[in-house]
C-alpha cells in the first residue's frame, strides 16, 4: 500500500500538479484547499506526510501546524511548509537593517518569524521542510522520499 | 604729545586771550602814565621857572644892593669890574647891563652901548605905553623869556633901580624924585640849567614811564596766563579729550572761582555724558550682539542696493569675509539677481516680504538654498533708510527634503518590484507545474494529463497578460470624465451585477442608502470599477474565514451624505478574515498581493488612485478575525471643489 501525502493549498493548480507529481513517485495523493478541509482530511486519511502551504483562507498554513503538532495523534505527521521562511529562520538579523527600503511582505515575513519562535517556546518541533515556490515537482517528490521512504 | 605742544605754541600767537588783554592793558596803563608824566613835567618846569624867576629877582635884587656904592659915586669902573667878575665866575649870567633913565646900557658885557633904547619896544613899553609917559608901575620887575638861535632859553629881568635919599648925593641923580626909576638893571639869565635839569627830569620819568609799562605788561601777561589763559587751554584739552571719546578725564576742582565752577560743571557734565555713552555702547553692543550671534545670515542693505551689514552667520554661510561685500551690490550674493528684484517688488506693496525662498551664492561659487524675510528699514519719520534681510540656510533641510521624496520613490519601487517578483513567483510555479504536467502526459502518452498540464500553462499565460496589462493601465494616465451622477444608483447597479456571486457563497449582500444623496461630480465608470473592486475584496475575506455555528457572511455597502464636509461617504463593511495590522498600510501598494495567482496586487492601489484623483480619501478599519471596513469620502464638487488641495492628480490608470 502506497503512503499518503496530504496536499493543503488554496491554488488549485498547485494541488492539481503536485498531485501528478506525488502519484507519479508512488504516493497516494489527497488534495485539500484550505486549513479547514486540511485538517478534516489529516482526521479522515491520516497521511503520512503533509505539503502545507502558508497563505490560505479559512485558517492559515501555520495555525494548521500549530493543531496538528499540539494534537497527541498527529504531532508525528513530518511537515513540508510550502514557503520561503527557511531563509527567514537563518537570516541574520542585522541583515534586514541594511535594506535601503522596506518590502511590503517584510511584515509578513516578521509575522511568520514570530510565530515560528512562538512554535519554539511551545516545546512545538519546527516544520520538516521549507520548500519555496516556484516548487519543482521533481525535487519536491525526491525530498518527500526522504523524509518518508 | 600732541595736545601738550599745542598751548605752547599759541602762547605766542596774536590772537591768544592774554596778549589781547595784556596790550589793552598796557595800552591803558600807557596813557595813565603819560598823562600823570606830563602833568608832573609841566609842573617840574614850572616849579623850576619859579625857582628860577626868584633866583634871578633875588640875584637883581643884591646886584642893584651891591652897586649902590658905586652908583652913589659914580664909579663906573668898579662896577664894570664887578659885573665882568660877576660873568666870568656865573654862568647863569649871559649878560648885565645897567641902563640909565634913557635906556643907555652904561655897562654891559659888551661895553657901554649909548644907543638910547626906543619906548616902543620891549621893556620901555611896559611902562611907557603907547610910547606916552611912564605909567608908575607898582611892578617891581619886568621879565622876558627869549629864546636864542642856538636854543638858548634866557630870562631877561628887568629892575628898575628907584631914587632913594641917598642918590641925591650923587652927582647925576641931584634932583632926583624919590621912588622914581632912575635907571634899570636888566639881567639875562641863562635859563640851560633849568631846562637842563627839567629836561633830564623828563627823560627820566620817561624811562621810569617805559619801564613800569614794560613791567606792567609783563606782570599783566603773567597774571593773565597763570589766572585765564593756562586754564583755559586745560579746559580746552580736557574738551578735547572727551571728545576723542576719553570719558574718565575730569578736572581739578580748585578754587572757588569762575574757572571752578566751569569745571565742575564741565565735569558734571563729563559724568552725564560718559554714562550716557556708556548706556548707548552697552545697547549697542546688545543689538550687535543679536544681529552677530545669530545662526541665521542678517544682512542690511541701504537704498542703493549696497551691503552695509554682514553678520557672522552670513560670513560663516557663504564665506565672505565682510570687509569683502560692505560696500558691494547685494545682487553679487545672489545666484539669479532676479530673484533679489522679484523680493524687492513685492517690498514695494508691504514693507515686508516672509519667508521667500530664494537661492544664494558662496564666494566658491555653491548655490545655498535659503529662505529669505525682508523688512525694509524706515527712520521715525518714514523715510526708508534700506533693507533689513534675516535668511535662513535651508540648504540641508531642502537636501533632506529631496533625499526623503527620492527614499519615498525608491521605497515605493521596491515595494512594487517585491509584489512584482511575488506575482511572478506563483506564475512561474503554475507554468512549472503546467510544464510538468505537459512533460509527464506526453512521456507517459497520457492526453488528458497533457491538456491539464496545458491548460495550467494557458492560464499562467493569461495571468500573466493580465498582470502586465494592469501594471500598463497602473502607469497610464487616464483623464476623468466628469458627470453629474446619482451615486446611489450607480451603488444600486454593481449590487445587482455582484449579488448572484455572493449568494453563490452564501455571502449576506445588503444595502443601505441615504436617501437624499446630492448628486456628484465624477467619473461614473471609475467609480463603477472600485466598488466592483471593493465588493470582491470583501467576498473574498468572507470566504477566507471560518464563520462559526450560527455566524452568517456578510457584506454592507452604506452610503450617505456628510453636509458639513459638503462630501458623501461610502463604506464597504464586511465581517470576514479582517486585516491584520501589519499588512494595512501596505493595502494600497501595488502589486502588493496576500492571494496569489487570483490576483494582481494593483485593485486597491488603483482605487486609492481613483479616489485621489476625485479629491476623495480612502481609509480603512479592521479588526483581524472580525472583519474589515473601507471608507471612502468623496466632494461632492468632485475635483473641481478640491484643486486648493493642490496634490490631486488629474489622470488615473483604469
Amino acid at each position: 500500500m502506497s503512503k499518503k501525502v496530504l496536499v493543503v493549498d488554496d491554488d488549485e493548480n498547485t494541488v492539481k500538479f503536485l498531485s501528478v507529481a506525488l502519484r507519479e513517485g508512488g504516493y497516494e495523493p489527497i488534495g485539500a484547499y484550505d486549513g479547514e478541509e486540511g485538517f478534516r482530511k489529516v482526521e479522515e486519511c491520516r497521511p503520512d506526510l503533509i505539503l502545507l502551504d502558508v497563505m490560505m483562507p479559512r485558517r492559515s498554513g501555520f495555525v494548521l501546524f500549530k493543531q496538528l503538532r499540539r494534537s497527541q495523534d498527529y504531532k508525528e505527521i513530518p511537515v513540508i511548509m510550502l514557503t520561503a521562511v527557511a531563509d527567514l529562520l537563518e537570516e541574520d538579523e542585522s541583515r534586514a537593517d541594511e535594506d535601503t527600503f522596506e518590502r511590503p511582505y517584510d511584515s509578513l515575513r516578521e509575522s511568520l518569524k514570530k510565530t515560528i519562535r512562538q512554535m519554539r517556546e511551545e516545546g512545538l518541533v519546527r516544520p520538516e521542510m521549507f520548500i519555496d515556490k516556484p516548487i519543482d515537482p521533481e525535487v519536491l517528490v525526491d525530498s518527500v522520499r526522504k523524509l518518508i521512504g | 604729545m600732541n595736545t601738550r605742544r599745542r598751548p605752547v605754541v599759541m602762547m605766542f600767537r596774536m590772537n591768544r586771550v592774554a596778549f589781547k588783554v595784556s596790550a589793552i592793558f598796557a595800552a591803558l596803563i600807557v596813557l595813565v602814565l603819560a598823562a600823570t608824566a606830563y602833568v608832573n613835567t609841566l609842573d617840574d618846569r614850572e616849579a623850576a621857572m619859579i625857582s628860577a624867576r626868584n633866583v634871578s629877582r633875588m640875584y637883581s635884587r643884591t646886584l642893584i644892593d651891591s652897586l649902590d656904592r658905586f652908583m652913589t659915586t659914580r664909579d663906573l669902573q668898579s662896577i664894570t669890574v664887578l659885573v665882568s667878575h660877576l660873568a666870568r665866575n656865573n654862568p647863569v649870567f649871559e649878560d648885565i647891563r645897567l641902563l640909565d633913565h634913557e635906556g643907555r646900557a652904561v655897562v654891559s658885557f659888551d661895553g657901554p652901548q649909548l644907543q638910547p633904547a626906543v619906548r616902543q619896544d620891549w621893556p620901555c613899553r611896559d611902562c611907557h605905553v603907547n610910547g606916552g609917559d611912564p605909567i608908575i608901575p607898582d611892578a617891581e620887575h619886568m621879565e622876558r623869556i627869549t629864546e636864542r638861535s642856538d636854543g638858548l632859553r634866557v630870562l631877561s629881568l628887568v629892575t628898575p633901580i628907584r631914587g632913594r635919599e641917598g642918590c641925591r648925593t650923587a652927582r647925576c641923580h641931584v634932583e632926583a624924585k624919590l621912588e622914581r626909576p632912575l635907571g634899570h638893571l636888566q639881567v639875562d639869565y641863562s635859563l640851560h640849567q633849568t631846562d637842563e635839569l627839567v629836561a633830564n627830569h623828563r627823560y627820566k620819568t620817561g624811562v621810569a614811564v617805559v619801564l613800569a609799562i614794560v613791567l606792567c605788561a609783563f606782570a599783566s601777561w603773567f597774571v593773565i596766563q597763570r589766572l585765564i589763559s593756562d586754564r583755559i587751554s586745560r579746559l580746552t584739552d580736557g574738551i578735547r579729550r572727551v571728545t576723542n571719546s576719553d570719558f574718565d578725564f575730569r578736572f581739578r576742582e580748585d578754587g572757588e572761582d569762575e574757572f571752578s565752577i566751569l569745571a565742575a560743571s564741565f565735569n558734571e557734565m563729563t559724568g552725564q555724558l560718559s554714562s550716557t555713552v556708556r548706556q548707548l555702547r552697552r545697547t549697542r553692543e546688545y543689538l550687535e550682539g543679536i544681529i552677530e550671534n545669530s545662526a541665521d545670515l542678517i544682512i542690511t542693505v541701504d537704498p542703493e542696493g549696497l551691503i552695509r551689514t554682514f553678520n557672522a552667520g552670513a560670513e560663516r554661510i557663504l564665506g565672505y569675509k565682510r570687509d569683502e561685500v560692505i560696500g558691494e551690490r547685494v545682487e553679487m550674493l545672489f545666484s539669479d539677481p532676479r530673484e533679489r528684484d522679484l523680493a524687492i517688488q513685492q517690498l514695494e506693496f508691504s514693507d515686508h516680504v516672509v519667508n521667500y525662498e530664494t537661492h544664494f551664492l558662496t564666494k566658491e561659487g555653491r548655490v545655498r538654498d535659503v529662505i529669505l524675510t525682508l523688512s525694509r528699514l524706515r527712520r521715525r519719520d518714514g523715510t526708508p533708510v534700506g533693507t533689513y534681510g534675516i535668511s535662513k540656510d535651508v540648504t540641508r533641510e531642502k537636501r533632506l527634503q529631496r533625499q526623503l521624496v527620492q527614499s519615498e520613490k525608491m521605497a515605493a519601487l521596491g515595494q512594487a518590484i517585491t509584489g512584482i517578483q511575488h506575482s511572478i513567483k506563483n506564475l512561474l510555479n503554475v507554468l512549472k507545474g503546467g510544464s510538468y504536467m505537459v512533460k509527464t502526459g506526453l512521456a507517459k502518452g497520457d492526453d488528458l494529463l497533457l491538456n491539464e498540464g496545458w491548460e495550467m500553462v494557458q492560464e499562467g499565460i493569461d495571468h500573466m497578460t493580465k498582470l502586465s496589462s494592469s501594471m500598463l493601465e497602473f502607469a497610464r494616465e487616464r483623464k476623468l470624465e466628469l458627470t453629474e451622477m446619482d451615486l446611489g444608483e450607480l451603488v444600486r447597479k454593481v449590487f445587482v451585477m455582484h449579488e448572484p456571486r455572493f449568494r453563490e457563497q452564501a455571502v449576506q449582500l445588503r444595502l443601505e442608502i441615504d436617501d437624499g444623496l446630492p448628486f456628484l461630480l465624477g467619473d461614473s465608470e471609475l467609480i463603477h470599477s472600485v466598488l466592483m473592486d471593493l465588493l470582491s475584496n470583501a467576498l473574498d475575506a468572507c470566504s477566507w474565514k471560518v464563520y462559526e455555528e450560527g455566524e452568517e457572511a456578510a457584506v454592507c455597502v452604506n452610503v450617505e451624505s456628510e453636509p458639513e464636509l459638503d462630501a458623501v461617504t461610502i463604506r464597504v463593511r464586511d465581517n470576514g478574515e479582517g486585516i491584520p495590522e501589519e499588512l494595512r498600510a501596505k493595502l494600497f501598494t501595488p502589486f502588493f498581493s496576500t492571494k496569489k495567482g487570483k490576483g494582481t496586487g494593483m485593485g486597491l492601489a488603483v482605487v486609492a488612485r481613483i479616489v485621489r484623483s476625485h479629491g476623495g480619501r480612502i481609509t480603512v478599519d479592521s479588526e483581524p478575525g472580525e472583519g474589515a471596513e473601507f471608507r471612502i469620502i468623496l466632494p461632492v464638487r468632485g475635483v473641481a471643489g478640491d484643486e486648493e488641495e493642490g496634490d490631486v492628480e488629474e489622470g488615473v490608470g483604469r
